[in-house]
């Protein structure tokens, strides 16, 4: 359970040295309740008091790290019920499920699909991260050899699904177990036995949360740190319900059992609609059966936009942006890097038919307003970033147009840029369109 | 083993407003549907959107499942909406009355209400547009003009007066619009009761961004809201409404001509749906569309995650 800053300051030595680079050990208890410092940087912490932080900073739910190519993806270590308490850590990761009874051919294509799925996303690049390899032909070497493929040809994390102990054995040998995940083993006591050094991950299922929590003991009892939970459901209400309780078990009431990374099974007949049940309300993986590019594409933005820290907001990288086809003599529009500011700007100039520069300004993510009364969006620093953009390339007219709210940078602009004409946009994205076809012609 | 199930004690409860004989939407005590915490009421409504002018900015396969000559006629298409879409409630989005479209009269406008209300049997929710002045003349001659009860939109914290008394006259539902905001939301609920406007006829518009353009904002807003509805705060009970279909069918995501992605209709559909059901699962208890498939997907959701609970079927 998390501590207060007053309960952690009774366990410090109140001797204010500031060797923590916290002048006073009252501020380092309030970083540490933060989150934002550690206890290690106390030179003087006792023994007892590291230990009760240790647990303390603890996440209710494990943590699970994966190596994703050169990068580590972890899932689970949450500690909210809504993402505006604090945020949610680790985004749900999506994996598709392939089947060894492709041909070889077929199962390279299908491969292909899969490794070509990327889109690019304010700064991000959306993509399944997993895949997972069902055993159907129940033919070690065909499943091997189809493991071996995957392993080669793609750094994704693997779900071993339907294996038995000896192609587990065999499996383990081949791919680097960063990279692992088993999920419906065929004998859990065997496999067990195997995986007790290298403690590769390991989906427990049960047909209710009763059942589950009772593997979840035994494997504990073997020292099992890394757990994956899923249950079975008829209906999207039950995974609702698993998933909840499964959460609030461990956040709130701090129940260990409870305390791991939920992996929910898409239905095949509604796939979609399971999916964003998972990504919206706690699950840390969720398997699709089906690839379909429709609805992987909307699920990857949901999940995208769930995680979103939200004290930190998404920002768009500062620099010029086309919206439509501009040409030398489109309009050239400034705004801040707030990413919900730019969402609607340059939507509201794809509404207005014209063609637009749009130069985004690095104001650390703030909106018009609130960027210039904390001086981010000054006549200087839009200045600087006009020149800075390249934009004089490309145009062949020396006009910005900027946002109405601050007109009153306009004549700290002007010293800034001599040579052009600063015209004063509308105060409302709203309102561009219309601005656009009266001014710009 | 043992598990004793973690439940939550909520205290308030969703207003809940009844449209019209078969549309009842909120009342719940839970987030939806949290049945295992508590009561949840009424299952959530899908309404969709029609306008009173052709939709020249929609992408055509939309056009095309609608047909164009269905959407040249605002009665047409309500009826199409009602009857072969199955919508729950009707959304007229009169775009056509700003200044700088068509410009339609608030006379004209306050006719073309009526030829909806005439053609169809479900709730319909009357949204102008324009600047206030123009809104506001709209305001009132469709709540004064309207043959039946409308739900009238949008009440905004600086312009809520007009809309306010004209509902309050006519005895219609009124929707308050706040900038995805928790504290203006809450401010213009009270502004509006303070006209002596009764709570009980608001429905509350947080303002949707689009998946990809915002969504989060407004996921966490409502649930912000429902929060401090169950922890009984008595200004801010209104179900909510979203309009989804207008913050989908124009972004980019869904232009992009990439097979690679799935067929352009398929994604646009898959893109409404998804937006649709998050809100839903963060508190909307009516959910604004386009496209009929839509429906059928949203539909299909909120039957399994309605099904063991005692709530309600919309439409029956």
């Amino acid at each position: 359970m998390a501590l207060t800053g007053l309960q952690i300051f009774k366990l410090l030595p109140n001797k204010n040295c500031g060797e923590c680079d916290v002048p006073t050990c009252l501020a380092f208890a309030m970083k540490l309740a933060g989150k934002i410092a550690e206890p290690q940087a106390c030179p003087y912490i006792s023994d007892e008091a590291m230990e009760i932080l240790g647990a303390a900073q603890t996440p209710p739910i494990k943590k699970i790290i994966f190596k994703n190519g050169e990068k580590e993806i972890s899932i689970g270590a949450e500690t909210v019920m809504f993402r505006h308490e604090k945020t949610f850590v680790n985004q749900t990761l999506i994996a598709l499920e392939m089947t060894d009874n492709l041909s070889a051919e077929e199962f390279e294509n299908e491969l292909k699909r899969i490794e070509s799925y990327k889109y690019e996303r304010v700064g991000e690049r959306l993509e399944p991260e997993c895949i997972s390899l069902k055993n159907v032909s129940d033919d070690k070497n065909n499943y091997l050899l189809k493991l071996e493929t995957i392993q080669s040809k793609t750094e994704k994390i693997i779900i071993l699904s339907d294996c038995n102990a000896e192609i587990i054995k065999e499996a383990m040998q081949l791919v680097d177990n960063k990279r692992l995940i088993l999920n419906k083993v065929e004998d859990l006591s065997e496999t067990l036995n195997i995986i007790s050094d290298t403690q590769t991950p390991i989906v427990l299922s049960a047909k209710n949360i009763e059942e589950l929590l009772e593997k979840v003991e035994k494997c504990e009892a073997q020292n099992f740190k890394n757990i994956i939970l899923s249950i079975d459901f008829n209906n999207l209400n039950e995974l609702l319900e698993n998933n909840v309780l499964l959460r609030r078990s461990a956040i709130e009431k701090g129940f260990k059992l409870a305390g791991y990374p939920i992996l929910t099974e898409c239905t095949e007949e509604d796939e979609l609609h399971s999916a964003i049940l998972g990504i919206c309300k706690y699950s840390s993986i969720v398997l699709l059966k089906k690839f379909s590019g429709a609805s992987l594409f909307p699920l990857l933005t949901l999940r995208q936009n769930i995680f979103t820290d939200p004290q930190k907001p998404l920002q768009i990288d500062p620099g010029i942006y086309q919206v439509g086809e501009p040409d030398e003599s489109s309009p050239l529009i400034v705004t801040t890097n707030f990413s919900l500011t730019y969402f609607i700007v340059s939507g509201e100039i794809e509404n207005s038919i014209s063609p637009a520069w749009l130069c985004i300004v690095d104001a650390e993510g703030m909106s018009v307003l609130t960027a210039w009364s904390a001086n981010k969006f000054s006549g200087e620093i839009v200045g600087k970033a006009i020149l800075n953009s390249g934009i004089e390339e490309k145009i062949n007219h020396k006009k910005v147009i900027i946002p109405g709210y601050v007109a009153i940078i306009r004549g700290e602009l002007e010293d800034k840029l001599p040579e052009w004409e600063i015209l004063v946009g509308p105060q409302e994205a709203a309102d561009i369109p219309k601005y656009l076809k009266e001014i710009w012609k | 083993m043992e598990f004793e199930k973690p439940l939550a004690e909520w205290k308030g409860q969703v207003q809940e407003i009844k449209l019209s004989d078969k549309v009842i939407i909120g009342g719940e005590q839970v987030f939806p549907n949290y049945s295992f915490d508590g009561k949840c009421s009424n299952k959530p409504a899908v309404a969709i959107e029609i306008n009173d002018v052709f939709p020249e900015n929609w992408p055509e396969n939309l056009k095309e499942i609608w047909n164009t000559d269905t959407l040249k006629s605002p009665v047409e298409r309500a009826k199409k909406a009602e009857k072969e879409f199955g919508a729950d409630i009707i959304f007229f989005d009169m775009i056509g009355t700003h200044q700088d479209r068509e410009n339609i009269s608030a006379n004209q406008a306050a006719e073309n209400m009526n030829a909806i209300l005439k053609a169809v049997d479900t709730p319909v929710i009357v949204r102008p547009d324009g600047n206030f002045e123009k809104q506001n003349k709209i305001f009132a001659k469709c709540c004064e003009l309207a043959e039946r009860q409308i739900i009238i939109g949008s009440a905004k914290e600086d312009n809520y007066r007009t809309i306010t008394a004209s509902a309050l006259a006519g005895n219609h539902f009124i929707i308050a619009e706040a900038p995805i905001d928790v504290n203006i939301q809450k401010q213009l609920n009270i502004l509006i009761t303070q006209m002596n406007f009764p709570l009980e006829r608001i429905i509350m518009d947080p303002m949707t961004g689009g998946l990809g353009y915002g969504f989060e904002y407004t996921y966490s807003v409502m649930e912000r809201i429902r929060l401090q509805t169950f922890m009984d705060d008595p200004f801010m009970i209104p179900p909510m409404v979203c309009c989804v279909g207008q913050e989908t069918w124009k972004i980019k995501e869904i232009k992009i001509e990439d097979e690679k992605y799935g067929s352009k209709p398929e994604r646009g559909i898959n893109w409404e749906t998804t937006t649709a059901i998050g809100l839903i699962l963060s508190g909307a208890n009516i959910v604004v569309v386009r496209h009929p498939e839509s429906v059928i997907k949203i539909k299909n959701f909120i039957d399994s995650i309605y099904q063991k609970s005692d709530c309600l079927q919309q439409g029956i």
